[in-house]
Order: structure tokens, then sequence, then C-alpha cells
């Protein structure tokens, strides 16, 4: 008890801003054998949009393009003086032009923290962390171009990513109110579709297209008044220059940096930090290169948060997340070929929770 | 005295050059994979699609195109192929064929190596092939350029080869059986009673002559050959046989090799009268002569002399059969020739089944009648005043040339002589057309047809219940299903002249460009193709034969109806003709 109380006013080190879909401290210990419960719920919305990102696309200006709704639910258990766990469950929302994704996600973690004297440090922390995103479907009612096909629909069904991650870092502090850290990570992504159906036109009328092995096939959407037109068809995926394997359902690694501080005050506690992430994909970035698009592969991501403590065991926090590129790392699944272009915008959110300790 | 060792040891010059040469020779070794792998060929013309089986591990490879299979982790054992198409012909492969451990070459001459025990050496002796020639890893129907590598061992590896297809189509077309099962066991019957006939009397060779086109193919060996192999179907405890056990239940061995030895011995023969030395040629003679059915008709058609035991009383239709089948089988001929031979033979056959009737005491077979024949075996092409012909012959066997694109107001002629009175009602039409080696296909199946015979001839007409399908596919792979062209077909009305001396003329042009329009071929596609084409024609309701009394040859064609259910297809199987178009700017 008597460190957690410690931390709470200001010996823990500031939030660690990562790829990570849920939250995590360097120093967020608890006494050995207590339970942590974090609430959190996420917003993103015009109002709360104060990168304006979506308002520099065109195509996404005015519409609810990723607006979001995101309510995640973790439980952290310190096993160990020095070894912590953690489980979350995470349900989200995220809005396209004029579509409706339900997000699933999980995610596990196992971190320690080791006192370190490196470089001035006080102490050494490591993180191995996995989670997964899964969707029944991600369907798209805007007409999209990938390579010489216009599709008016397209769904992927039973989308899904997982993300394998192992970070560490240093902590250090020039004060009791002032905490740092820096750390490195590394990262490997897998995402994988159970099938991919859309609409598209051929000959003035409208086909339901399935993905068949190699090839795609469609199928008319009658009634169809245009003469001769064929009922069915099959074109194989190479003749459009479409490789669905690698454009949605790619592997990455990627290379994650980053550092923070944390103050703490008589008015709370409040934390800063940054990250950063390189990615290398295989396939689907040398096709949207191909396309003449723009991969990306850089993202920066800013998280701030206040937590004011109501008691030793109730600790309420607000905080803001700022995303150079989309939700690049977060909800992988998101990004193929033909919704490359959409990460290119910064992203913002809001965020509010509560942490329960006992 | 320096010790050997000693003497051979190498220097350290010497050991630094064996140092750097051994990647070099790593790198020049043979890979892994071709140590093991075991590659061939399977030959009755070369099969592609046929399923190869390696008889010790049962593991199984498809052969490609050329028919070229390959066991990637070799073969020790004895090899079986079936199934396939004969990329000479187009047609299925209904046979079996065997081959022993360690060879490479799988075909009708390495068949009777394991069916009937025969050794490389009998079978060369037998064939008066000469012993230099490898059959285990000689490929009969290999090809040196335009020409075959050996063209004697092509022509009497062909030879063997029609001699079990033939006792396969007669037996089972006397047999009344159509299950590939039992043609199957058939075709290994006739291998084994061959194969047999040469090991109990090497003496005896199948092939006679100095050189191949002077060289002659044995009857008494092909009679012996026929008549073990009805024995045997008969006395088989194959279940596969055992309808045409049922069939041949009256048919004596002896008669049936006596009334069909020799026309299979002259038919065979053909390969080393006209011994093809290019492939082309081969190519020809092969669709000729293997899709002919003469000799299996004229055995079913007189198989109620068969049950005669004195096989003497046969002598006489023998010859005459032996003549029309010779006259059906002989690429030398035109059709003019074939058509006036074939009329002599026939009269002749008429005039020896009075003379089997009396001998044998059983009544002489009906004349075929009630069919349809096109007359003389030819359709006219007229464009632009000229008229030419293309006759089944040119259209089944060397392929008929066309110039392409056809000349605007080009017509397609033909009268479809009734010979009796044809019973016609209903029509199914499937059309299947596909160029070897290529991708690019057409189906198309059309229903609810009527057919009437009427005084000008036959009379098809669409019904209210027409439908027509299509499927195609271009050389990329794209496939297209057309699932209703009911509105292409729903006024066809034309009446097929029934008059030898009176032509049918359709407009041939105007069907393709509508064909055009309807498959959305705004490219020009279709008009601009080349090359030979294979095409399968069937047509279900009416009585086709040939003009000398044999009946069309049955053929199935399966029209996809999509292309997300490979087993949801428009089937239709009927008489039909299967041959080539050569498309030529």
């Amino acid at each position: 008890m008597r460190y957690l109380i410690f931390c709470l006013w200001g010996l823990c080190a500031s939030g660690l801003a990562a790829a990570n879909p849920v939250d995590w401290h360097p120093q967020d210990t608890m006494a050995p054998g207590q339970w942590m419960l974090t609430g959190t719920s996420t917003h993103f919305n015009t109002g709360l949009d104060f990168t304006q990102g979506r308002d520099r696309s065109p195509s996404l200006r005015g519409t609810k393009s990723g607006d979001y709704r995101g309510n995640a639910l973790s439980l952290s258990w310190q096993f160990h003086p020095r070894w912590a766990v953690r489980a979350s469950s995470l349900g989200r929302v995220l809005e396209d032009v004029s579509d409706q994704y339900q997000i699933n996600t999980w995610e596990a973690s196992l971190w320690t923290q080791q006192p370190l004297q490196w470089l001035g440090s006080e102490t050494g922390f490591a993180r191995l962390s996995a989670w997964g995103n899964q969707a029944d479907s991600l369907q798209s009612s805007t007409s999209k171009t990938v390579g010489e096909v216009v599709l008016t629909q397209s769904k992927i069904i039973q989308p899904r990513d997982q993300t394998l991650a192992l970070q560490g870092g240093l902590t250090w502090s020039s004060s009791p109110a002032w905490k740092y850290h820096a750390d490195m990570g590394l990262g490997w992504t897998e995402l994988k579709y159970q099938d991919f159906q859309a609409n598209g036109m051929r000959n003035g009328c409208e086909y339901q297209l399935q993905i068949m092995g190699t090839d795609v096939v469609g199928t008319r959407i009658d009634p169809c008044t245009v003469v001769g037109t064929a009922s069915q068809f099959s074109t194989p995926l190479g003749t459009y220059g479409l490789d669905l394997q690698k454009e949605l359902a790619w592997s990455a690694r990627y290379l994650a940096w980053g550092g923070g501080l944390q103050w703490t005050n008589g008015w709370g506690r409040w934390r800063a930090s940054a990250n950063g992430q390189t990615w290398q994909r295989n396939g689907v970035d040398d096709i949207i290169a191909k396309r003449g698009g723009a991969p990306v592969v850089q993202q920066l991501h800013v998280r701030t948060e206040w937590m004011y403590p109501v008691s030793v065991q109730i600790q309420p926090f607000e905080g803001f997340d700022y995303f150079s590129s989309f939700l690049l790392n977060d909800l992988p699944m998101l990004y193929n070929s033909g919704t490359s272009s959409n990460f290119l915008n910064t992203y913002s959110q809001f965020r509010a929770g509560l942490r329960i300790f006992f | 005295m320096t010790p050997f060792c000693d003497r051979f040891a190498p220097s350290a010059l010497q050991r630094a050059c064996i140092a750097l040469a051994f990647p070099v020779l790593f790198t020049a070794c043979p890979s892994a994979d071709s140590v093991f792998s075991t590659s061939g060929t399977i030959t009755n013309g070369h099969l592609s699609g046929a399923s190869v089986v390696c008889d010790t591990d049962k593991s199984v490879v498809s052969t490609d195109a050329n028919g070229v299979f390959r066991f990637p982790l070799g073969c020790k054992g004895t090899i079986t192929a079936s199934g396939g198409i004969n990329v000479d012909t187009g047609e299925a492969f209904l046979g079996e064929l065997r081959a022993p451990a360690g060879a490479i070459a799988v075909n009708s001459l390495t068949t009777m190596m394991v069916v009937g025990g025969l050794t490389e050496a009998e079978v060369k002796t037998s064939l008066g092939l000469p012993s230099s020639v490898n059959l285990l890893t000689t490929d009969p129907a290999a090809e040196n350029g335009a020409n075959y590598s050996n063209s004697e061992l092509f022509a009497k590896a062909k030879t063997v080869q029609q001699l079990f297809q033939t006792t396969m189509d007669t037996l089972a077309t006397t047999a009344s059986v159509t299950s590939a099962d039992a043609k199957k066991a058939i075709y290994a019957t006739a291998a084994s009673a061959l194969a047999s006939q040469i090991k109990a009397a090497p003496a005896t060779k199948l092939i006679t002559g100095s050189t191949v086109a002077g060289s002659t193919v044995t009857e008494s060996v092909v009679t012996a050959m026929v008549s073990t192999a009805v024995t045997n179907v008969k006395a088989s405890t194959n279940t596969n046989l055992a309808g045409a056990k049922t069939g041949l239940a009256l048919v004596q061995p002896a008669a049936m090799a006596a009334l069909a030895g020799p026309s299979m011995a002259t038919q065979s023969q053909q390969y080393m009268t006209n011994v093809p030395t290019t492939v082309a040629a081969g190519q020809s003679m092969a669709s000729l002569i293997q899709k002919d059915q003469t000799l299996a008709n004229q055995v079913n058609t007189n198989r109620s002399f068969l049950s005669t035991t004195d096989a003497t009383k046969v002598a006489a239709l023998s010859t005459s059969v032996q003549n029309l089948v010779s006259v059906a089988n002989n690429p030398a001929l035109s059709n003019d020739q074939r058509q006036t031979a074939q009329t002599t033979a026939l009269t002749s056959i008429g005039q020896a089944q009075t003379t089997v009737a009396t001998n044998t005491g059983i009544a002489a077979p009906p004349a075929p009648t009630n069919y349809l024949a096109i007359g003389k075996d030819e359709v006219a092409l007229k464009s632009l005043g000229t008229t030419s012909k293309i006759t089944l012959a040119d259209f089944m066997g060397t392929g008929a040339s066309l110039k392409w694109p056809l000349v605007d107001g080009t017509e397609l002629g033909l009268s479809l002589i009734g010979f009796g009175t044809p019973v016609v009602s209903a029509i199914e039409v499937a059309v299947d057309i596909s160029q070897p080696s290529k991708s690019g296909a057409f189906k198309a199946y059309i229903s609810g047809l009527t057919a009437s015979m009427t005084s000008a001839g036959l009379r098809i007409q669409s019904t209210a219940n027409t439908k027509m399908i299509a499927w195609a596919r271009n050389d990329a792979g794209a496939q297209e299903i057309y699932a209703d062209l009911s509105a292409e077909v729903s006024s066809i009305d034309t009446t097929l002249s029934s008059s030898s001396s009176l032509i049918t003329w359709l407009p041939l042009n105007s069907a393709l460009d509508r064909a055009i329009v309807v498959t959305g071929d705004t490219s020009g596609v279709i008009k601009k193709l080349s090359g030979t084409f294979n095409v399968t024609m069937v047509v279900k309701g009416l009585p086709l034969f040939m003009s000398n009394q044999t009946p069309f040859k049955e053929y199935t064609i399966s029209v996809p109806k999509s292309l997300t259910s490979a087993s949801s297809a428009q089937t239709l199987t009927g008489p039909g003709l299967l041959g080539k178009v050569k498309l030529t700017p």
C-alpha cells in the first residue's frame, strides 16, 4: 500500500504512448498481489477533432469518417514485486463515410520492472504484449477504385489482425515530482480475412463479386436491362493487377521508439509521451506505390493525460491522443491497398476513464 | 620405392585445387530432385490430363499437355495410365496403358510387356523393330521438328494400339455396353490377348516385311487375338465385364474373330501402308482411323450371325466388311473415291449377308433404315460466288480449313438425306470449341427445339421453351456464362433439304456476326482468331448416320452453368462429331 501511495503522488514514471491499443505506464506497478481494474472510454467526433485532419481530405470533409467510440476494460495483477500481467477487452465502433465498423479487441501483456542504474536511470523495464482486432465484416459502400476495378461496395468478411510486441526502456527522475522514461521496441503484425465480397460495375450491369482462389467471380445482380450481358464472369485477379492476399492479409514488422515525462503536483498527475514507429510491410506497400499511392510507414503518437486521485483506490483520468496517421498501429486491419490514403490524415481522440485498485 | 599412397598423395597445390574445385563440382551435380524423380511420356497419341499411377506406392500424377508425367519422388514399380485426352484426335482415352518398372515410355507396346509378360525383345521381334530401339525409354510419338523422331516405331505402336482400341469398340458395341469401366476392362483384355498370342507363338510375327510401308499385319495373329479376347471376356470374373458377358452370351469367339479379325488387320495396317513421317500426317491419320466406328457398327449389325459355331460360314461377309472398313480408313482416298467405293462395299455386304444367312440358317439382319445422313458426308461453303467442300473426313481427320474472318455473305450448304422414315421430335444441341494448348474455349447448349420430317426435308423450329446457355473462356483464363440467351434462338424455323440434289444454304456469316454481338466482342477478338480449333457437336434427337450406314459416335458436352459450383453444368450426351477447324487469315 505504501508503494501504491508513493506511486500515486508522483513517483511513477510518465505514461507510455505506444502502439498498444491499451495504455500502459512503465511504473504503474502495484503492490505485490494487488489488482487494478481500468475502464476507459475513448471518443472522436467533429467536436473533439482538434487536428482537423479529416477536413484536409476533400473526400472526407464534412463526413463522419473516423468518428470513434471505444470502451475498454483492463484487469491487471501484480503477481510478483517486479512482475505483472494484464488482460484487456475493447469494444469499438468506427465510422466510415457511410458505413460503421464494429471491432472487438483483445490484449494481453506481461511486464517487469527491475532496478537498473545505467545512463543515470533508476529502473529498467520490459514488456511483452500481444493484441488483436477482429470484426464480423468491414464493409464499404463508398465507391473505390482498386487497380482497374471500380467497386461500388466491398466487404471484407471476418478480418482480423494479431500483433506481438516487445518493448524495453529506462526510467529516470529529477525530483519526486518529475519522472521521465525512454523506450524502444519491435513488433510483428499479421492480418487475415476469411473472404472478400464486393459489388462492381461491368458493361453497365452491377455484379456481386467473390474471390475464388486466384479468380474474381462476378454474378450479375438482376434486373439488368443491358442486352447480351454475361450472367456470370470470372477473371484472374492478376488481370486487374490484384493480389488480395498481399493487399488485405499482409504481414509486417515495425520498430518503435519513444519517451515521456510525468509531473505530479497538487492538481494531480500530468503525463505526456510520444511514440514513433517505422513500418515494413510485406507486399501491400509495394502495390500501393506501384499504383501511384503513398504507403504510410511512419507514425507519431502523442499522448497526454491528467489524473486526479479521488482516493487511494480510485483514480479518474482524462486525456487526448494525437496520431500523425490515423490508427496505423492501433487498428492494423484497417490498412490495406484501398484504404491506405485515409491513413495520411492526422487524427485525435479524447479519452476518459477510471482506475480502481483492490 | 615410393609407397603407393605417397606417390598419389596430393601436393599442397593439388589440395588447394581440389578444395576450390569442390564447389564447382557441387553446382555441376544434378539436383536431388532430378536424381529422385521419374519423368516420362504417356503415348496413345500423347495423352493430356491422363491419370498416371505408380503401382508400388499408389502415388498419382497427371500428364501435361504433351503427355509428360513426373513422379517427384520417383517410381520404382510398374506404371498404369488411364483417362486423359488424346491430343492428336481430341478424343477421350478409354483404355489403360501399362509399363514395366524402370520404363519412362508408357504406350501400347510396354502395355503388352506388363499384361502379357512379354520381354522387350519379344515385342521387338514380333513387330520387326530393330534391336537398337529401347522400348522402355523411347516415346513412339517423340517429335523432331515437324517430323516423328522414329516413324517406324510410331507406325508400329499405332498399329498395336489400334488393335486394342478397335477390339474394345467392337466388343463394347456388340455387347451394348457403354460404361467406361467396362470399356477399360475390354481394352485390357484385348492387350492381354494379343500379348498372349505373341508369347505362345513367337515364330508368327504380328508384323512382317522389310520396309515399313511394305509391312503386313498378320491376319491370323489378329484373328487369334479377337477370339481369345472374346473368350476371356465371356469367362471373366471381373464385375466390370458383367454387362459385356451378357451382351456377348450368344457370340461365338471364333465367329467374331472370323468376321472382325481381317478388318482389324486391314484397319491397323493403314499406319504402315501410309506410314506418316510428319506429325501433321500422323495426327490426321489417327483422327480418321481412331474415330471410325465402321467395323464396330458392321459387327453389331450382323451380330445374329455370330452365334454360328462354324466360323467359316461368315467368311464371305468378313471380306465385304473388310472392304468397307478399308475404304473408311484409307487416308489416301478422296471423299468422292470413298463414296463410290463404299457404295460398292455396301452392296457387297448386302449380298454377303444373304449368302451367310443361307449358310448359317440365321436370318439376315435388316438393312439400316429410318436415319438421316449428311449428303456424301460433306457440306459446302459458298462465298463470293465460289463454292468449296468440307468433308466429314477432312473435319474429323486433317481438319477443315476456313479462311477467317468469313467474307460477308458466306453460306454453309448441306442436305440431310432421310433413309426410310426417320423418327424425330425434340432436339437438343450442344457445341464445344477449344484451341489445343490454349485456354480459349466456347460451349453452348440449346434445348426445346422441335423437329419434324416434311416433304421438303427436316424442319427445325423454336418453341416457347427453347433455351440457350453459353460459356466462354479467353486465353487469359477469364470466363463468362450466359445463362439465358433464349431471345437469340426464339425464332428458329429452318428446313434442311432431304434431297441429295438440293442443298439448303444457311447464312453462316450472319450467324457469326450475331454471335459476336451476343458475346459483347467489341474489340473484334473473334474475327482475329487463327489456328486450329477442336470442335465437337452433339445433336440429341436426330438419328444421324454417316453415309456408310455407321451411326454417329456418341460424345458428351458439358456446358458450365455456374462459375462458383463446378458440379453445376448442363450435360448433353448424344450422337455427334469431333473434328478440327483451321482458321487461316
